[in-house]
């Protein structure tokens, strides 16, 4: 079981970085919702992400 | 060539079976692990706060991110399968998720400055919470790592990785999983099972940890079991990351 439950457990891992990160879609539609918060005040870091992530 | 120092059949973990100490040299223990752990967590920590900086200072952290994951993924896997590397891959994994935590925190951290500031200090601190909890449960025999159990996690475990993957594949043809982004009381309910799931994860990392040392596993397992507790923390604290993220979207 410890072999296939890491495997599981790196999966898992990957799959939620995917989500929340940017590898599928952008950040989750939880921090996609707030991103009218980046035009307030952005900072250099984040407008660069909104500029290049189109999120 | 004594593979195994105990006889104990239910020290017969799978995990352990292949591994070979060869004579003279010294077998994992408890403590080693754990110190190879917080050595692994200040690798990620050192990464995270590079690259947390960097996106404050206006570099665009994205493409380090994508390659930090799938790198990790990468390394991951090779330390899996090949277990005699985990003391030089680990470091590295540790590393690479370091890159992807920070960045991922940095950009949360912006996106909830309004709605729920310090949100990421919250995670971190919930983390740790968790792991010390379930720590101290494990230590006092309050929750036990029997088969049974083992098998209840790692079913569960193992649905919630079909379930992503399912949710990645649909979204792909635009097609969006209720619950796992919603701030809604069920979407918020499925973050708390999943986080529960992590949580209990982390029994069975302690249990590979003290299985290990029982049964003398080699020095370098001290590696591979330092980076499967490694593995479900990092999890654990991008579930809990979201899971306050969903409440802050209800503000």
């Amino acid at each position: 079981m410890g072999v296939s439950l890491l495997v599981i457990q790196t999966i898992c891992n990957l799959l939620i970085q995917a989500d929340i990160g940017p590898l599928a879609e952008g950040p989750s539609k939880a921090v996609h919702r707030e991103m009218g918060l980046f035009g307030n005040n952005p900072s250099p870091g984040a407008q660069k992400l909104y500029n290049y992530g189109n999120f | 060539m004594a593979i195994f120092k105990s006889g104990n059949p239910a020290l017969q973990e799978k995990m352990f079976q292949n591994t070979i100490i060869i004579p003279g040299q010294d077998a994992m223990t408890q403590r080693g692990a754990l110190n190879k752990f917080f050595f692994l967590f200040l690798m990620v920590m050192a990464s995270a706060y590079f690259t947390w900086g960097s996106f404050y200072n206006g570099v665009n952290v994205m493409p380090w991110m994508i390659g930090s994951a799938i790198g990790g993924l990468i390394v991951a896997f090779a330390i899996i399968f090949k277990k005699e590397w985990a003391p030089y891959l680990a470091p590295a994994y540790g590393l690479l998720e370091g890159v992807f935590v920070g960045g991922i925190s940095a950009i949360y951290n912006n996106a909830f400055q309004k709605v729920a500031p310090g949100i990421v200090m919250q995670a971190v601190g919930l983390t740790f919470g968790v792991v010390i909890a379930m720590y101290v449960l494990y230590n006092f025999r309050i929750i036990k790592a029997t088969q049974r159990f083992k098998s209840i996690v790692f079913t569960a475990t193992a649905g919630v990785a079909v379930f992503y993957l399912i949710a990645m594949v649909l979204r792909m043809f635009g097609i969006d999983m209720p619950f796992i982004h919603e701030g809604s009381n069920m979407g918020i309910l499925f973050s708390l099972v999943i986080v529960a799931i992590a949580a209990m994860n982390l029994i069975l990392d302690f249990d590979m940890i003290e299985q290990g040392a029982a049964m003398g596993a080699p020095k370098y397992m001290e590696w591979y079991c330092a980076f499967g507790l490694l593995v479900t923390i990092v999890w654990l604290y991008m579930e809990i990351l979201r899971l306050l993220s969903k409440f802050a979207s209800r503000k």
